[in-house]
């Protein structure tokens, strides 16, 4: 916390062009259950899962079909009521030839959303984060099942300073009662200090800040805070900074100076396995860009296609690009049968095509890089350095505090390849 | 050390490719600082053409000329054909060191001095000292440090042409006065027949009263007299009707340029301020001789704490810091040359330090008596400053979150 009660903004970062106006304004929506599922077993970098039903199989909405491998992994349901049509491989926009099990869905209509009062019980956060991981919800800045250390701070982000993302704000300005009385209940569960809720500080009237965010606040823990949406903010490493003023030591955690910040979409997962024990087989996706006719968040079922959500948005014949995630952070897909796996918050559409080749010109040093990096890397000289070859040297310069923003070269003036150079000295430094 | 497999030359060749983020950029590109210099500097060109003559436009264009010429000698010697992109942004970057060099000279040089100190200045300074983005140095103020060797009385004369009343823009520099019976811009009118003064710089006769009065023959009795007989009224300083280059005398044109960069972010005020700042704080405290003793053979007196100095009730010793942070090369020094990428500390810290460090040198070669080895200290101060940058970056670095808790 800042002087005189305020919250100092990360140091960096920068306002970038949102244009989340027009995904914020409409309702989320379900993507229709398209003909064929593939649901990948793995979903990000661990072990696949290991499937527990066979081709032919008949599995029910939610019905776990196959069994975590590894530690910390997670099962999955299927999303739909189903026919296993088979196994199969996908890419995902993180990964290639991942392990799938092909679903026939038997209903054409998603199952309906039951609107009944959800109850909250009565429990511990060993049992609460056990409940979490058996619906399939994975809590990568969470605490684990063992916890080793206390929870302190719960943080929930709907600040989202990616530009285009609203799937975290729209879930929040269509549910705020259920959000803050989560996030209440949550600080209960886990015996926390404090609670905190993070919203844009520009768009904090459209959160509903003023008038039903504030009602259902009143009476409980939780605190509103609107942080300035400049990008990178809405990082765990430096949402625990900006609100906790706790700094998160080198190649560390939130969750080790006790600060758990969570999102609100995975909030809202909590709500639903542990109040209702429905698993998590939806995520809502923000699907946007200047090629979509009709942009929105919409909620999907685990192992839909690039080419469903194409085919249901409508995306004109002139798109060039689909990005998945954060236009400054995330992969570009490289084809349409690329099936879209969790922790996904948005997929673009553009029809800016690929940057024509633009030859690097050297850097002049104008010290952009620096300026605008939220951790305080130099860039600049890690790109020097990898260039040069000089892998011994770059440790000193601490490329494993990166959060993987892509300010660098975002304003990089000669097109330099700063992030990737930082992103190969990390992956040196992780490695050694 | 590494065994890993892919190299550095391969990270180069993966961006800018379809498949890496940053999906998008925020458009601005080397082409961009080279042109906001550029503008930057043309409140001062046109500031000098009024106040030196259509004859500055023609330096100018001699110096950027030279540069231009240079830039495609670098390219045709390295057998280098940069693509369309790289090769406009050579080009703009050789634009700008030959107009910032031109900028420096005095109106009067021979037509030959800005081409060869714009050649000098891309050729050596830029080519030869590492290449865009990697020289220690300035380019435009290696050109001016070799056009000094070359041609020294003419980079800085002792006495520099202005024009005068009625003259401006249109006047003929050649046709001078001395500038004895000049009481300021506005109120002397020039002789018939003559259409510009020709004066010294006022820092240099400031700069007289640091030494004793056994080492120098000074001008001016006293402080009192220099200022009240010798040098024009210190709002003719600021305007511009004062000795100097062709670009360094017209403070707000210098300050427009400044406040343009900095506003668009491609230079940040740091550096500039501290340099002003500390020019100001050491010249104000820094112990200054106030003239001969009233009785011959006496003691020379001393004014050890300037700012507060006054004589017959007159703040001279202001006067004094006026005209040190409004005179000589100071604010083209530290707005637009001091300031480039290239030759300056990386971190907000390192060029307030950069900063600091330039106005301590500044002081140091105006008060100590090294401006008559030195002339155009300012510019002999960035240059050392300049050489230092790397340690300062070594020193200034950014602490990176959750490391030295």
């Amino acid at each position: 916390m800042g002087l005189l009660g305020r919250y100092r903004g990360c140091f960096g970062g920068m306002h970038l062009p949102d244009g989340k106006a027009e995904t914020l304004r409409r309702p989320i929506r379900d993507l229709p259950t398209p003909p064929r599922l593939r649901v990948p077993l793995a979903q990000s970098l661990e072990a696949p899962a290991v499937a527990r039903v066979r081709t032919g199989d008949q599995v029910t909405a939610g019905q776990v079909i196959a069994d975590p491998s590894g530690k910390g992994a997670v099962p999955i349901h299927a999303p739909v009521d189903a026919t296993v049509g088979g196994f199969t491989t996908v890419d995902t926009p993180w990964s290639e030839e991942v392990p799938a099990v092909e679903l026939q869905p038997t209903a054409k209509a998603p199952a309906p959303v039951p609107d009944a009062p959800i109850q909250l019980p009565t429990c511990n956060l060993a049992e609460l984060l056990e409940t979490a991981s058996a619906a399939g919800i994975e809590l990568q800045d969470g605490p684990q099942t063992t916890p080793q250390s206390h929870v302190e701070w719960i943080i929930v982000n709907a600040l989202e300073s990616e530009p285009l993302q609203t799937a975290n704000l729209r879930s929040l300005i269509e549910r705020p009662d259920e959000v803050i009385s989560t996030a209440g209940w949550l600080h209960r569960t886990a015996r926390a200090e404090h609670v905190t809720l993070v919203v844009d500080r520009r768009r904090r009237v459209l959160a509903g800040e003023s008038a039903s965010l504030r009602r259902a606040t009143r009476g409980t823990a939780v605190r509103v805070v609107g942080l300035p949406d400049k990008y990178p903010q809405s990082f765990p490493m430096l949402l625990a900074r900006s609100i906790t003023g706790r700094e998160v030591p080198y190649r560390q955690s939130p969750m080790d100076v006790g600060v758990w910040v969570i999102d609100v979409c995975d909030l809202l997962a909590i709500l639903r396995a542990v109040g209702a024990g429905r698993p998590h087989t939806h995520e809502i996706v923000t699907v946007t860009g200047d090629a979509v006719e009709r942009p929105g968040n919409y909620r999907m079922p685990l192992g839909v296609a690039v080419a469903d959500v194409a085919r249901h948005v409508g995306v004109h014949a002139t798109a060039a690009r689909v990005i998945a995630g954060s236009l400054l952070s995330g992969p570009a897909i490289r084809h349409l049968q690329t099936v879209l796996t969790n922790r996904l918050r948005a997929l673009v559409f553009t029809r800016v095509p690929t940057p024509a080749s633009r030859p690097p010109l050297g850097c002049i040093r104008c010290g952009l890089c620096v300026d605008h990096c939220p951790v305080g890397i130099d860039p600049r000289a890690l790109l020097d350095l990898v260039e040069r070859r000089r892998f011994d040297r770059v440790a000193r310069r601490y490329p494993a505090a990166c959060l993987d923003c892509g300010l660098c070269s975002y304003v990089c003036p000669s097109y330099l390849p700063v992030m990737r150079a930082v992103q190969r000295s990390r992956r040196h430094v992780l490695d050694a | 050390m590494s065994s890993t497999p892919d190299s550095g030359a391969e990270v180069s060749q993966q961006l800018p490719g379809p498949d890496w983020p940053p999906h998008i950029h925020s458009g601005r590109s080397i082409g961009h600082f080279h042109g906001a210099f550029l503008v930057a500097a043309l409140p001062a060109l046109l500031a000098g053409t009024v106040l030196f003559g259509l004859r500055s436009l023609l330096v100018c264009g001699l110096g950027v000329a030279g540069a231009l010429i240079g830039e495609r000698i670098c390219q045709a010697a390295g057998r280098c054909d940069p693509p369309g992109a790289a090769r406009r942004a050579h080009r703009l970057d050789a634009a700008v060191i030959g107009l910032l060099l031109a900028l420096t000279l005095p109106v009067s040089v021979a037509w030959q001095v800005p081409i060869v100190g714009g050649l000098a200045a891309v050729v050596i300074g830029k080519g030869l000292l590492g290449g865009l983005g990697n020289q220690l140095w300035h380019p435009a103020l290696v050109g001016w440090a070799i056009l000094q060797l070359l041609f020294g009385p003419q980079v800085s004369p002792a006495r520099y042409p202005v024009l005068a009343r009625g003259h401006l823009v249109t006047g003929f520099i050649s046709v001078t006065a001395d500038s004895t019976d000049f009481f300021g811009f506005e109120a002397s009118s020039p002789p018939p027949g003559i259409e510009a003064w020709s004066m010294r710089r006022p820092i240099e006769l400031v700069s007289q009263f640091y030494r004793s009065d056994l080492e120098t023959n000074r001008d001016a009795g006293s402080l009192l007299e220099l200022f009240r007989d010798y040098l024009p009224p210190w709002s003719d300083t600021i305007r511009g009707h004062v000795a100097g280059g062709i670009g360094e005398t017209c403070l707000p044109a210098l300050l427009l340029g400044g406040l343009f960069l900095a506003y668009r972010g491609y230079i940040r005020w740091r550096l500039p301020v501290a340099t002003l700042v500390t020019v100001a704080v050491l010249v104000a405290i820094w112990p200054i001789h106030t003239g001969r003793p009233a009785s011959p053979g006496g003691v020379e007196m001393t004014a050890l704490l300037p700012l507060l100095h006054t004589e017959n009730g007159l703040p001279v010793g202001a006067a004094v810091v006026l005209f040190h942070l409004t005179g000589g090369g100071l604010w083209l020094g530290c707005v637009l040359l001091a300031t480039d990428p290239i030759s300056s500390p990386l971190t907000g810290r390192g060029q307030m330090v950069f900063g600091v460090g330039l106005g301590i040198l500044i002081v140091v070669i105006r008060c100590n008596g090294w401006s008559d080895a030195l002339p155009g200290g300012t510019y002999w101060a960035i240059l050392g400053m300049s050489t230092i940058v790397p340690l300062i970056d070594r020193f200034t670095s950014r602490r990176v979150l959750g490391t030295r808790l």
